[in-house]
């Protein structure tokens, strides 16, 4: 008993270091963030993506059951137009940190287990999914990069200040501060994290 | 023996970093088909051949990517060992 309950807090302190829950700003504030990052614009269709994740989120979270009930309705109608239009499908279960940057809109599926962390910013057609035969959705660290057209899939976790390159298929983790590029992806040659190779000096003489 | 193991050891680092091996992957071991596991796609083959010859001051011939020894870190360590000291 005692064990599970020890191996229950441990995967709390691992998913608090993985996304820390934002401090509850209160919807207004996320709605004000959200619409600061995506260019001030009421028309950008990744602001509208967003803050329905915002609504969808704050309202989940309301304790009088015929005004969740409302909401949520709300906030599920506005997903599927949302969804319909865009090609953007943010369930409001996936946990995404503050400061979270949608930069073009357009196709982007994100998973309800899928945890993502502060100030990340993402390109569009990247999706955040499930993997057969292996359980689990991607977690996202802090202040990571996704390029276009990026596959996150199966329980891969993509460390802090991480980048991915476009179009990259990522299946296994990616470690803090690496840049992962390629199907499959690997790390990019050169980058910070990369292995370090020696240029040999004698064979360019030759 | 010596220059095959230290060979080994900088080959699987070396991969282990850059094809984002897990470290509870406990199907990866020295002895495992890199290509045929898909550790290694068909560019990454280069990458580690280039690196291998970045790295031991070697030229390998273009027929080891057809050689049936050199897919597992082993058996690469073998062969650029002997190239080493041959």
């Amino acid at each position: 008993m005692a064990e599970a309950a020890g191996q229950e807090a441990e995967r709390a302190t691992e998913r608090q270091t993985a996304a820390p829950p934002s401090p509850q700003p209160g919807l207004w504030r996320e709605l004000r963030e959200a619409y600061a990052l995506h260019e001030r614009r009421l028309m950008n269709p990744a602001f509208w993506a967003v803050a329905n994740y915002r609504f969808g989120v704050w309202s989940a979270r309301r304790g009088f059951t015929p005004w969740r009930k409302l909401t949520s309705l709300l906030y599920g109608w506005c997903f599927f137009w949302i969804d319909l239009i865009t090609g953007i499908a943010i369930n409001r279960e996936a946990e995404i940190g503050p400061a979270f940057h949608l930069i073009h809109h357009g196709n982007v599926k994100i998973h309800p287990e899928a945890r993502i962390g502060a100030r990340c910013g993402m390109m569009h057609d990247v999706t955040l999914g499930l993997s057969p035969g292996r359980e689990g959705a991607p977690v996202i660290g802090n202040d990571v990069f996704i390029g276009a057209g990026a596959k996150i899939v199966g329980p891969v976790e993509i460390g802090d200040g991480a980048m991915i390159g476009a179009n990259s298929l990522v299946i296994n983790h990616v470690p803090a501060g690496a840049t992962a590029l390629g199907v499959p992806a690997r790390a990019m040659p050169g980058s910070r994290g990369a292995p370090k190779r020696q240029v040999s000096s004698t064979k360019t003489q030759q | 023996m010596t220059a095959n193991t230290e060979v080994a050891e900088k080959l699987e680092s070396y991969i282990r970093a850059q094809f984002f091996v897990a470290d509870d992957d406990d199907f990866f071991t020295r002895d495992v088909h890199l290509w045929k596991e898909g550790y290694v796609d068909s560019t990454g083959a280069v990458e580690v051949i280039a690196f291998l010859e970045d790295e031991f001051q070697i030229r390998l011939p273009d027929e080891v990517l057809f050689d049936p020894n050199f897919t597992t870190i082993n058996g690469m360590a073998d062969r650029v060992a002997g190239l080493i000291h041959g």
